[in-house]
This record gives structure tokens, sequence and C-alpha cells, in this order.
């Protein structure tokens, strides 16, 4: 079972939404406590799986040596034989390192803390589970495939169950709000198959080619000086093409030596297209890809649809979990493949961060909404997540991640407080509601704890993250991009305490009053559900807030390699790419 | 090169060959059967003659296996007929698309008419089918081309309709046009090389040595354009949408499979026969594949935008089928290159879908009469599992994963990239970028009936008949279930391609 845990954490869901199916549709509280169960179960394993990681000595795999994978696990899947365009290997490969080990454990959180959100849907609750446990399957899936082609599969998988569990379940404009979640991402992740495609005519498999060309009579046989092998003679182009075993492994696509010469993605021999690079036009399409997903402005306007018209739990998951989708792809994939991108794009990488922050910031600040505010922090709360990459830096690329984990948190019990008040009233509105805090006091900490810990306030999750952002950029400020860039980052941090702090002046304090309309008694303070589902998250928050090392840990060796290969590799091949287009 | 001579006289030749052509065979005498039953037994049970059909598709669907393995190819009858793997695994396609399209028919309620003409009219067109698909003389083209066609008018108006005649007629004017632009291809190039045998030596001289390059240019696309008709490429789609929505639910199951499947394979035999074809012309040279990248791409993008507007199931899926005739012939323009399994791929998971979606239709409109988007409102609720059904195939002709349609367009993007690179020739490069945005939009169409049966409610005017559940649903679920199987067996169905024998 050790070695299969990630599978398992994987295929848990899958497996649940099948049982779901089966069970009787009368019967909602099995259903519910199925559901529950089922991801108690999930973030069990995830804890297991993240406080064993020391114990368990990572298994070595040859396709990056400096590369630290705590556990890694691969099956052959598809073996093409193409004819003369060569051989076409697909494989099952997960892996777990610094980059995804903390996104899976707030996957695992948001995922549980989401059926508990769930227990008030009555309507078909059958199909709902089950929807949510295909998405939940896709998301860990998301995170911990090392193959490409497995990562699009569960990346593309995952919008169907959105599409329809917005669509179905949500507000009432939810039609227009799923389709155009739908089609915004599709889009998006278009950009991204057709540099997948570009990537796997470019990419050999050294471990598959070796026992191709016959060097090794099998897989488990191969050594490092195998592969070497392999490189010397791909490199003097000695392979002939029917034997090379293209591959969708990310691993293999990290080291520039598995590149064919002279193929369209190659650094030896590669194309120049009119003055670009295919490598750097890749890199942008991926980054256009990911940041629709993460999203940045100006392809935002899916999020505050999709956002106020799904259901809580929905939105919960959406800005807890999917964004991160987009940003952890950003990390894994244009970062460790393209890092000459990077090192040529932070400038305008940066501007877009800074335009997310201050564009995101200034339109909460406008919002009459509550729930359109928060959908609006969480854009510009994406600005810092890509202000940290911008930074290409050790501590800018911690707190990207960081950021990116509390940001799940903080953003999971926003959602949650914004439905608490809608289950009551039927209302979001910031203008319908006065003073609140005397009806719900209980309630009205909890809006407190994650408004604080939202805008940043030292000792909640959110600081540590921005402090961390702001650290980088300043680090590389006036060598990357000029001082006023992160002096106008502050800027963000100012606006974002002055929409929660207006919103909660106007909404919680003062004398109280409510709308006329709305049913006054139900404004009851929160109960034992919902305390259940707002508590944890908050003590989380505390406590990632006070012991960042708890997950910088996680991270650090990781982040530090993903700096080694931005810094290193990342310049060896910027200089090959100048050099090849006469720059 | 291995090629198996067989015996020098003509006789013995034609003897020789009639072995190779036992397939066909079996279908004309299954349709002989079955017209004299029909005509002399009138009361004679639809299950027997639905046996006879299957009887006689399995048989010839067995012989044509049974030939496997092959060398490289066979001539037959003096090279007017070519056996070889990619002609035996259309053949394959063609006999299963030909039973789950008789199953479709034994399946529907309220037929108008005798049942054993439209076994028999099957039958036919199955044959000339199949002869299209391995006929490599110009002649035999022809001849296999007018049985399809003539089976098709016919099976057109068999609703007996009003709608649907002037839909056969509509189909049979525009047919009869084409056939004879054929015809005077066939006889512009005649001229030119006095031969009509594609793999001739005389004929390959003729074209080489052509001096009036614009006749020859000409000639060719006239060729080309009976068989661009049948495939429903632009400008020859017109016909495409009024068919559809004429023809009955099995028939335009058959008529969008089985004729296509053919067409396209013909059409990739004459290309590779043509491929240098060029014409200089005001300086530059523009030669046959940059004229059907242009029409390919015309077709994809008319196909797309088109469908986005239809409300009607079958009109949506007719512009559908002319996307996806856009996709056909750029998967044509890249066999030269190598990418004959990719072709043929495509081209099995193009057949697979829509008999899936056709089955799902003839059920949607037999249980509930539901042909426009407003009809389909709310009925998830009423069948989940023909609407999960419907959602993964038409998901599946988006091109999205878990499905078939995502391997096959993501290697048919390989393989014109491939090309681009390999001969840098940018109308690939076109194709390529062209087929992905059109994914994007076709999405929007695609979902467009799941989306009405999921999201909207049922309407006032909501019509039910009470059927019994009929096999239909089985269908659609063999179809979806081949579809996910192959997405994550890609290779089973990738290695059965590759063991045949490539030769054109």
């Amino acid at each position: 079972m050790k070695e299969h845990i990630l599978s398992i954490i994987i295929f848990l869901p899958l497996i649940s939404a099948i049982l779901t199916l089966m069970l009787p549709s009368e019967n909602k509280m099995l259903l519910r406590r199925f559901a529950l169960f089922s991801t108690f179960f999930s973030l069990v394993l995830s804890l297991i799986l993240i406080f064993s990681l020391s114990k368990w000595p990572a298994d070595g795999l040859s396709y990056l040596p400096d590369w630290n994978f705590q556990r890694l696990e691969q099956h052959a899947w598809i073996l093409l034989d193409l004819g003369n365009f060569g051989k076409l290997s697909i494989t099952y490969l997960v892996g777990l390192d610094g980059l995804n080990a903390g996104m899976v454990l707030l996957s695992a959180i948001v995922l549980f803390i989401g059926v508990i959100a769930s227990w008030k849907i009555e309507k078909n609750l059958k199909g709902y589970f089950a929807l949510y446990f295909l998405l939940a399957g896709s998301i860990y899936g998301c995170f911990l495939s090392l193959d490409f082609f497995l990562f699009y599969l569960f990346f593309e998988f995952m919008l169907l169950p959105m599409y329809f569990l917005i669509g179905l379940w949500g507000g009432p404009r939810k039609e227009y709000a799923a389709i155009k979640f739908f089609l915004y991402t599709l889009s998006g992740s278009l950009f991204i198959l057709i540099v997948m495609i570009g990537l796997y005519l470019s990419v050999i498999d050294p471990v598959l080619t070796a026992v191709e060309i016959g060097l090794v009579p099998d897989v488990a046989n191969v050594n490092a000086e195998h592969i070497q092998q392999v490189h010397r003679q791909l490199s003097k182009g000695l392979i002939p093409k029917e034997k090379l075993v293209h591959t969708f492994n990310m691993l293999a696509m990290m080291d520039t030596k598995n590149f064919i010469p002279g193929s369209v993605l190659s650094i030896l021999g590669g194309a120049n297209w009119g003055g670009h690079s295919p490598r750097m036009i890749a890199f942008l399409l991926l980054f256009l890809g990911f940041i629709i997903k993460l999203p940045a402005v100006p392809f935002h306007t899916w999020l505050p649809d999709a956002h106020v018209e799904a259901p809580t739990p929905i939105s919960v998951v959406l800005a807890g979990i999917l964004l991160k989708v987009g940003a952890y792809g950003l990390l894994r994939i244009p970062l460790g493949i393209f890092p000459e991108g990077i090192q040529q794009f932070a400038f305008p990488i940066a501007i877009l961060g800074l335009i997310s922050l201050i564009y995101g910031s200034l339109n909460a600040l406008a919002m009459k909404d509550l729930k359109k505010l928060i959908a609006y922090s969480s854009v510009a709360h994406m600005g810092f997540v890509l202000l940290g990459i911008s930074a290409q830096n050790a501590e800018g690329l911690q707190g990207a991640i960081y950021m990116m984990f509390s940001h799940g948190l903080i953003s999971s019990m926003l959602f949650l407080i914004a439905g608490v008040l809608y289950d009551r009233t039927h209302d979001r509105m910031i203008a319908s509601y006065s003073g609140l805090s005397h009806r719900m006091p209980a309630f009205t900490i909890m809006v407190i704890i994650a408004f604080f810990a939202s805008f940043g306030m030292p000792g909640f999750a959110g600081f540590i993250a921005e402090i961390l952002v702001f650290l980088g950029i300043f680090t590389v400020a006036g060598e990357l991009y000029p001082l006023w860039l992160p002096i106008l980052c502050t800027l963000g941090l100012v606006l974002s305490a002055a929409y929660y702090l207006w919103t909660l002046q106007r909404m919680f304090f003062g004398t109280f009053w409510i709308k006329p309309e709305l049913a006054e008694a139900s404004l009851k303070d929160l109960t034992t559900r919902e305390y259940s589902m707002l508590l944890p998250l908050a003590i989380a928050i505390f406590i990632f807030g006070i012991f960042p090392n708890l997950f910088l840990e996680l991270s650090t060796e990781s982040v530090n390699n993903l700096v080694e290969i931005i810094q290193e590799q990342g310049g060896k091949n910027l200089a090959a790419i100048l050099k090849l287009l006469g720059r | 090169m291995m090629e198996l001579v067989v015996d020098k006289s003509l006789l013995n030749d034609s003897l020789a060959s009639l072995k190779y052509l036992l397939p066909e065979v079996i279908l004309f005498l299954g349709a002989f059967i079955t017209l004299l039953i029909g005509s002399f037994g009138k009361n004679t049970s639809k299950k027997f003659l639905l046996a006879i059909l299957l009887i006689s598709i399995s048989l010839s669907a067995w012989v044509c296996y049974s030939y496997l393995p092959l060398p490289e190819k066979i001539w037959l009858f003096q090279g007017q007929i070519i056996l070889d793997g990619v002609g035996i695994w259309i053949k394959l396609l063609i006999m299963f698309s030909g039973a789950i399209v008789s199953l479709q028919y034994y399946w529907q309620k309220n037929h108008a008419g005798g049942n054993a003409e439209f076994y028999f009219l099957v039958l036919c067109l199955l044959a000339g089918a199949c002869l299209l698909a391995t006929s490599h003389h110009l002649l035999s083209m022809f001849l296999s081309l007018e049985l399809i066609s003539l089976a098709s008018y016919a099976l057109v108006a068999f609703k007996k309709e009003a709608f649907s005649i002037e839909a056969a007629l509509k189909y049979f004017l525009f047919g009869a046009t084409t056939t004879a632009v054929f015809v005077f291809g066939i006889s512009l190039l005649y001229g030119f090389t006095g031969s009509l045998d594609l793999h001739g030596f005389d004929f390959n001289k003729g074209l080489l040595m052509a001096t009036d390059a614009q006749l020859l240019f000409i000639a060719c696309f006239l060729v080309f354009a009976a068989l661009l008709f049948k495939v429903s490429i632009f400008p020859f789609h017109i016909w495409t949408p009024d068919v559809y929505q004429g023809a009955s639910y099995p028939v335009l199951s058959l008529l969008a499979t089985v004729p296509k499947v053919a067409g396209i394979m013909a059409l990739s035999r004459l290309y590779f026969a043509f491929q240098k074809v060029s014409l200089a012309f005001e300086g530059a040279t523009v030669n046959l594949g940059q004229i059907l990248a242009i029409l390919a791409l015309a077709s994809m993008i008319l196909g797309t935008f088109t469908a986005l507007r239809q409300i009607h199931f079958k009109r949506m899926m007719a512009y559908s089928s002319i996307a996806f005739a856009g996709f056909l012939l750029a998967a044509v323009l890249q066999v030269p290159k190598g990418g004959q399994d990719i072709f043929l791929l495509f081209i099995t998971t193009y057949a697979i879908l829509n008999l899936g979606v056709f089955a799902l239709g003839q059920y949607y409109f037999e249980h509930f009469q539901a042909e426009i988007q407003g009809d389909f409102y709310g009925l998830f609720k009423k069948k989940a599992l023909a609407g999960s059904l419907l959602v993964l195939l038409m998901v599946g002709l988006t091109g999205l994963p878990p499905t078939l349609g995502f391997s096959s367009k993501l290697l048919l993007f390989t393989g014109l990239f491939q090309s681009y690179q390999g001969q840098g020739e940018t109308y690939f490069l076109w194709l390529t970028v062209a087929g992905i945005f059109l994914t994007v939009v076709s999405l929007y169409f695609y979902l467009k009936f799941p989306y009405a049966m999921i999201f909207k409610k049922i309407g006032k005017g909501h019509k039910e008949k009470t059927a019994p559940e009929s096999g239909l649903i089985w269908l659609a679920l063999l179809c979806t279930i081949l579809i996910l199987v192959f997405f994550f067996r890609l290779d089973w169905l990738m290695d059965k391609i590759n063991s045949l024998p490539f030769a054109y």
C-alpha cells in the first residue's frame, strides 16, 4: 500500500463516485455520510502521506537525478508505434515533491470541508456527490501527475463535473456562468495542448529509448551510464528516427538533453520563427493557458460569474483549489520546462501581477455583493502569486506557494461565510445589513478572523505569504524590474485592508438593521455544522500563520531545485537562444 | 516491395481475382436473396430478413478478415482493384457500420414500406462502398461510386414523406451533376494519358508529360469533385443539411458513415496518385495539396460556425459532419507523409462516434419525438443513461478526453505538424492551428443538446410516447464503450492498425 498511496489518493474519489451512484437516492443521510466518510479518509491518507515523508526514502528514477521526489509511481500505459515517426510513450507517472505536497493537503482539507458545506443541498443529491467525487479525483490527479498527457487528461476532465455542478446547483444565472467558465478554461487548455504536441514531438524518453536501441534488455536495468550514452548518440543524430521513443514525461522534458536536435522546441539546432524562438512562444502559450485558469486580469471575467453563481461548497472548491491548479501548473510546467522564459519575461509578468492585484482590489472595493467582493479579492491574491513567480528566487517562489496554500484556506472560509449569510436570508448585498455583530457575535468573530487573515494581518497564514512575496520582489527590484513596481504593490495591501475593513464596518458594526423584506428571525448565530466547517479552517489559518515552517519545510527543497533550474539552466538556454536568433 | 503477381493470362487472372472479391460477392448474394424473399414471400418476418442481412455482413467481414496477414498488396483484375491492409480495415469499418445501421432500422418504429427493399439497398450500398474503398482505377471507381449513389438516393426517399422526397430529389440532382463532372474529368484524363489505371506506367507518364498544365489541373479537380461531394466538403456540401434532415435515422446513420468512409478512402488513393500535379500560375506554383487544404480549412470553418446556429438535431449534426469532413480531408493530406495509421484512426473514430450519436438521436425521436432543441428540455431526468451517453458522445465529437475523439485529434494534429516540419508546407501549420481553435468553438454547439436536456425544465408541449425500451440504447452504449475503452487502451486499436500492411 505504501508504494501505491498516491494512486489510492487519486482513485479513492473516483471509486467513491461509482459507489455513490449505487447507493439509494432516497436515503439522503446515507449519501451525505458516505461522502463525509470518503473525504475524511482522503484527508487522513494525505496527512499520513505528509507526515511520513521523511521516513520514506525517495526511490530514484533516472530522469532528473538532482530533483528529489518523495514518492514516485510509474506504470507503462500506452506505447504506440507510429511508423517512421517513431514510438510514442504515455506512462502513468505520479509523484510527490515539495511543489505539490502542500496542494494535496490543501485539496484534502477543502474537499472535506466542502462536503460539510454541502449538507443543506437537497436537490438530486446522488448526482451532486457523484460529480463532486469526479471533480475531487481529477483535482488530485492533476496535482500529482508528472506525465503531461495524464496531467492534461485530468486538467480537462475537471471541467465537465465543474460545468454541471455550477450549471445545475447554482444561482439564478447559473447556465450563463457555467458555459462561460467552460469556454474560458477550455480555450486556455487548448494553448496548453498546442505546446503539449510540440513538446512530445521534440522530447524522447531516454530510458525507453535505451531499451529500444538495444543498450539494455529492459527498463529495470537502465542506469545513468546508459542515459548518458543515449544523450550522446542523440546529440550526434545517431539514433534512427523510428527508434526514438517520444514521451509525455514531464521529468524528461525538464532535461534539455532529451530534446531531439533540430526538433521544434529543441535548443540544439532550434528553429528561428521570424526572429522568435519557438521555445519562447511555447512558454508564452503555456503561460497564457494557465493564467486563464489562475485567473489574471484580463482573463479573469469568468471568475466572478462562476463564483457568484456556484453553490457555496462549489465556490469553496473553486476558489480553494481550482485556482491553485492554474498556479501549480505555472510552477510545474512553464517554469520547469522553459526556465529561460521566466528570465526573459519577468518584468511583463510582474506587471501583469501588479495589474491583477490593483485592479482586483479596486473592483472588490466597488462591489455591492459580498460574494463578488470575495471573488475579486481572489483575483487580487492571485496577482501576488504572479508577482512571487516573477521574482524567480527562493523567497518569491516560496511566497507564491505559500500564497496558494493560505489563500486556499482563507478563501474557502470567506466563501463559507458568504454562504452562512445567504442560507439565512437569501441576500448577499452588503447594503442590506448593518450591525450584525449584535445578533451573530460568534459569526462576526469568524468573519473578522477570515478578513484579517486575507488582508495579511501578522499572525495569520496570509501574512507569511505576503511577506515572502514582498521579500522576493524587493530583493530583485533594480535587477529584474524597477523599484517602483514592488512599492506600487504595497498599495495592494492597503487596498485590501480598505475593502475588508470597510465591509466589516458596514455590515457588522453600528446599530443593528437589516433590509425590511428579509426575515429577521432567521438571523441566528452559527450552528454546530457551521462551526465544524469554519473552526478547523480558522485553526489551520492560525497554525500556519504562527508556524510557517510546518509548510515551508515541505516545499523548501523542491523550490531550491526549481530556482537552480531557473537560474542555471534558464541562463544557459537563454544565452543559446539569443545566439541562435542572432541577437 | 513484395507483390503477389497474379497469373498473366486474362482469364486466369480474373478467376484468381474472384477469390479475393468474395466479401463483395457475399454481400451481393445477400442482397439478391433479400430481394427475392421480399418479392415472393410478402409476409416474411422482419427478424428473418435481419438474420439474412447480418449473416451476410458478418460472413463477408469474416472472409475479409481472413485475408490477413496479407503480402503488401494484391492487384486484382489487371489493377482495377487493389487489396491492401488499409482497404481491409476500411471494409471492416463499413461492415460494422452496416450492421449497426440495420439494427437501427430493425428497432425503428412505424416503417413506411417494405423491409426487404431497405435491406437490399443497404447491402448494395455496402458492396459498392467496399468496392470503392479498394478500387484503384478510375473506371471501377466510377462504377462503385454510382452503385453507392443510386442506392442512397433511393434510401433517402424511403421515408415517403414530402420532405424526404424533396431531399432525395435534391441529392439526386446534385449527385447526377457531379457524376457528369466526374465522367468529364475522367475523359480529359484519358485524353492526356490514354489510361485510367492510377498506378499504371502509362498513366503516370501521361501526367508527367502533359503539356497543358492548366487543363490537367482542371481535369484532376473535376475527378476530385465527385468524391468531395460524397464526403460533403465545401463547396460541395450544400446537399448535406437537407438530406440529413429529410432522411430517417437509420438512413442518416448509413449516409453519414459508409459513403463517407469509402469516399474519403478513395480520395486518399486519388490524392496519392495525383499529389505531384501542380500548376504554375503567374509565377507561383499551386499544387493540388494546397487547393485541398484550402477546401478542408473552409469546410472546418464553415461547418463549425454554421452549426452554432442550428437548433435541429439532424441539421446540427449535418454541419458537424461538414466540419469533420474538413478534418478528414486534412488527414488525407498527411497520408503521403506517412500518416496512414493516423488517417485510419481518425476515420474509425468518426464512424463510431456518428453511429452512436445517430442511434441516440433515433432513440430520442422515438421516445419523445425530440428533434429540435426545445424538445430536449429536461429529458435527462427521464432517461439518465441515454442522457449520459449523449454527453459522452458529444464530448467525444468535440475531441475532449477521456474519449477516443481526443486521442485521434491529438494524433491528427501531430501528423499535420510533423508533415509541416518535414516538408515545410505552411498549409499544414494552418490546418493544425485552425483545427485546435475550432475545437473550442465546436464545444458550444456539441454541448447544446446535453445542455438543453440537463439544464432546462421540461416544456409544455412535451410529447412522450410510451414506446417500450428498444435495443437502440445498446447500440449507443456499445459505441460509447468503444470510444472510452480505446481512449484508455489506444494501443489496442493502434497495434491492430499498425499490423496491417500499408500500401497505396
